[in-house]
């Protein structure tokens, strides 16, 4: 029986900064703990400056 | 929904480092916190967030021993203002060495590198430590990512790929510093050098995060 394959979920880039990465061939795992509003706002700034420089994600 | 709260990181790849928190050593304890990161492994020191009234010594005692790594900076041990010298690197370093030589079996796997700013310096300082491998960073970030990235390496499992070299290590602090400091700059923010030791260790972990999406 021939099996439907099954559609990938598109992943956000958002989820990187929660999950191990891969950079230079070397595993980054991710920070355990709670990020201040600082924290939060640093990583938002990278992802914006992020997804400007490769174009804005196609919706819908 | 992904948690926020990943898991603690496993011994193996959890690396504490001793040394002295002040802002005339953080370039050197920056340095040294990025080099971990990029290296895939996880720094744990005293300025991690804990519950405030657990015991400094029993914190610092429970961080040794979930990690295998220990970083042990003796370049402050040095007479200070109040005419005597800190001694709380010694006494971390001994607690390292003691949980390898006494404690149960899966504590006889902790390495450690000890760093000083000059060579045998610690001949005075600390005599019993003599003839073990002593690594100068001569009060340089660089020359701490250096040190750190070999030590790291030489304990790399065959089926590890290889760290990043420490020329590249260093040149991408440099960018981390370049790319986060203006940013900082742009939303006005307080420079990196004062950002809380938590918030250093996201911006470093999202800064890779982004390099990695961009280099895919």
């Amino acid at each position: 029986m021939a099996k439907v394959a099954k559609k990938a979920a598109p992943k956000r880039f958002s989820m990187n900064f929660e999950r191990t990465v891969v950079y230079r061939g070397i595993k980054i795992p991710p920070i355990s703990g709670r990020r201040s509003a600082t924290a939060r706002a640093i990583r938002d700034a990278l992802r914006t400056k992020s997804e400007h420089l490769r174009g804005e994600p196609a919706r819908g | 929904m992904a948690s926020q709260r990943a898991a603690k990181p496993p011994a193996s790849k959890a690396v504490f480092i001793n040394c002295p928190f002040d802002d005339g050593f953080k370039p050197i304890f920056r340095a040294m916190v990025f080099a971990t990161l990029l290296s895939g492994y996880h720094p744990r020191c005293a300025l991690d967030e804990t519950d405030g009234a657990e015991i400094r010594v029993s914190k610092i005692a429970r961080m040794i021993g979930e990690c295998d790594w220990g970083i042990h900076d003796l370049s402050r041990v040095e007479v200070g203002p109040a005419g005597v010298p800190r001694f709380n690197m010694p006494m971390e370093l001994g607690l390292h060495l003691g949980a390898r030589l006494f404690g149960s079996s899966r504590h006889k796997r902790k390495r450690a590198l000890i760093l000083e700013a000059k060579s045998h310096r610690y001949d005075a300082v600390l005599s019993d430590i003599s003839g073990q491998d002593i690594a100068v960073h001569r009060n340089d970030p660089n020359e701490a990512i250096r040190r750190m990235r070999n030590r790291l390496s030489e304990h790399r499992t065959p089926s590890e790929p290889p760290l990043p070299g420490s020329v590249a290590m260093n040149d991408d602090y440099r960018l981390f510093q370049t790319e986060v400091g203006a940013l900082l700059t742009a939303r006005r923010l307080d420079p990196l050098e004062e950002l809380p030791h938590s918030d250093f260790l996201f911006a470093v972990r999202d800064w890779i995060a982004t390099r990695a999406k961009a280099l895919a």
